[in-house]
């Protein structure tokens, strides 16, 4: 199957500057170098600690900032360097909602205007029809139509999540990328949200880029699911294969820290220690191997493959390499 | 937009001191415009026989507020002044608006070079003290009262400027302007329609306090001799010649024209106040 989209060797170093120095900057590895594909029908959730550079790749598929190395393909052509026309195709086609239901509307806007933004920026009928058109996202996502002339800060977070994801239907796009889109909501709410998400994507056949560091709200909506650290991506496998079967250590030590609802339950190993790397300067070799509990020498000098292990399992550790050691 | 405008109103209408404002700045501006013609003498004639001559308070019916140190009837002059005054403070306030909003906007939204080189070249203006730079702008451009308006807005323009740029480059990282900028729209969009209604709170205050400033300013100016015409019936004008003859006792010279400053600019400030509230939308139930 051909994928929706490519990832490739996606780069976005940020340069930061040095506090000793004027002329001098360091740079911020925010996303260095990932690669997946997104293929059509699929959710492909993205997990992976605060700060491991989920929300940069978002920016990056989004075409809002140019990335400093890499491409991303849509239709075979590089959406960085895509004509106009191709462009504009690409971002009626790829939408977003946002983590803060809060920010990410305008609060000087009504509901109408909210919602039918996209549909004016790309001159997409009259008045009369975008109006229409507003009331029958409402209607989908599960809002009444009389709350088309209200301001958002009129609504609840769930409710306002609702409005974004209406925003983000109104120009029948293929790809939603969600950041986030659940964190900031209730527990009772998630659910009501994941469950939203997955009944449009049925019924419009969406494709999701499901990008969270909740593990359980990424096992319930994924097919597949990749994990990242430190702006890489370590492993992605699907969603059950990596739940059942995880290989890198980072995965094992992330599954172990959900936690189970049974305070019988002794959680065996603790949870990782230490903090998450500065990734102004990224140990050398394996990103990981200073929280790692199974590294090895070669894990602080070099920088290990991603590697397949299985159909779609595939793992950059050094632990695997050769593809002959088991676990 | 009828509706929106209804609702605008009916907000407005439950603050009962902007509403009194309200018709005071209406007031005001109906006698700018007919002040003149109810005026009972010339602003302008000398007498000097009838220096000093006191008002209404010593029953004197034939100059109601008093005359000046040159025997001039101040009821007539506030009435003329009234046009002038309010002339001069609204328009440096709508030229200060526009101007500053604009850079502000530019700068803040652009970044880069665009904003290092504007924001330098206003801390250049921001270093010399305001009257001293009015003084300056005033004296190259010549006299008349609308280059005298234009030095004073300038002096005004880079505090704004400033102001604008700062909240600007908080509301263009927000998710929405990301969202917007995502589904392709261009920077005159996004600007007009998500940047520029999100940074107006701050810009509507500091507007609102600046007409009391530009009419002192403008007489200010006058009194330093550039700009407006020491003569003229301006109320900042009258203000500041007859503070002299505060120590003498002849104060309705001083009080009659500052309670108009007062009132005109307690009137906006609270006009403005309301308004602010009338068009937040968060504060609209």
């Amino acid at each position: 199957m051909k994928p929706l989209i490519t990832v490739s060797n996606l780069k976005m170093h940020y340069p930061i500057k040095k506090v000793d120095s004027f002329t001098k900057y360091d740079l911020l590895k925010a996303v260095d170098g990932i690669s997946f594909d997104l293929f059509e029908g699929e959710t492909l959730g993205l997990v992976g600690e605060s700060g491991c550079g989920k929300s940069t790749t978002r920016k990056l598929l989004l075409n809002v900032e140019p990335p400093t190395g890499g491409e991303v393909f849509y239709n075979d052509e590089n959406i960085f360097t895509m004509d106009r026309s191709s462009l504009k195709d690409y971002r009626r086609n790829v939408q977003t909602v946002y983590q803060d239901p809060y920010s990410s509307l305008n609060p000087k806007w009504k509901v109408l205007k909210l919602v039918s933004e996209p549909l004016i920026v790309h001159k997409i009928g009259s008045r009369k029809s975008r109006e229409v058109k507003v009331r029958e996202l409402l209607s989908l996502v599960g809002l009444r139509e009389q709350y088309i002339d209200s301001f958002a800060h009129e609504f609840s977070g769930g409710q306002r999540q609702r409005i974004c994801i209406a925003r983000a239907l109104a120009l029948d796009p293929r790809v939603i990328i969600a950041d986030e889109p659940v964190s900031a909501l209730d527990v009772s709410i998630q659910a009501q949200v994941i469950n939203l998400f997955k009944d449009l994507k049925e019924r419009l056949n969406l494709t999701y880029l499901f990008i969270s560091h909740d593990l359980n709200v990424v096992k319930h909506i994924s097919d597949r699911v990749a994990v990242m650290y430190l702006g890489k991506i370590v492993e992605t496998a699907s969603c059950d294969d990596l739940f059942d079967n995880p290989k890198h250590p980072y995965t094992k030590a992330l599954i172990k820290s959900i936690p189970v609802a049974d305070p019988e339950e002794k959680t065996a190993v603790a949870a990782l220690k230490g903090e998450i790397p500065s990734p102004i300067d990224p140990p050398p070799g394996c990103a990981f191997h200073t929280r790692c509990p199974e590294a090895m020498d070669r894990c602080r000098e070099i920088i290990p493959e991603m590697f397949s292990i299985s159909g779609d399992h595939q793992v950059s550790c050094h632990l695997y390499t050769g593809g002959n050691k088991t676990v | 937009m009828n509706s929106e405008f209804k609702q605008v109103v009916r907000v407005y209408k439950r603050n009962k001191l902007a509403v009194v404002a309200f018709f005071i700045a209406l007031i005001l501006m109906i006698l700018a415009v007919i002040g003149p013609y109810l005026a009972p003498y010339d602003p302008v004639e000398i007498n000097l026989q009838l220096r000093f001559e006191p008002g209404f308070w010593e029953g004197s019916t034939d100059h109601f507020l008093g005359t000046d140190n040159l025997g001039r009837d101040i009821f007539s002059r506030i009435l003329y002044g009234t046009g002038i005054s309010l002339k001069v403070g609204y328009a440096v306030i709508a030229i200060t608006a526009v101007i500053g909003l604009f850079i502000g906007l530019v700068s803040g939204y652009f970044g880069g070079v665009v904003d290092i080189v504007i924001m330098r070249f206003i801390d250049i203006l921001l270093a010399f003290p305001p009257l001293l730079l009015a003084l300056v702008i005033a004296a190259t451009l010549g006299t008349g009262i609308e280059k005298a308006m234009l030095a004073i807005a300038i002096i005004y323009i880079p505090s704004l400027a400033r102001i604008v740029r700062g909240s600007v480059l908080t509301v263009k990282e927000m998710p929405y302007v990301e969202a917007s900028r995502a589904m392709g729209a261009g920077n005159i969009w996004i600007i007009l329609g998500h940047v520029l209604p999100n940074v107006l709170t701050p810009v509507i205050v500091y507007l609102t306090l600046l007409l009391g400033d530009a009419i002192l300013y403008t007489a200010a100016l006058g009194f330093l001799g550039v700009g407006i015409d020491p003569t003229t019936p301006e109320w900042g004008a009258m203000l500041s010649s007859g503070k002299d003859f505060l120590i003498l006792g002849k104060w309705w010279i001083t009080v009659f024209p500052g309670i108009m400053i007062f009132l005109a600019v307690l009137s906006f400030n609270l006009f403005g106040d309301g308004l602010r509230e009338a068009v937040d939308s968060k504060l609209r139930l």
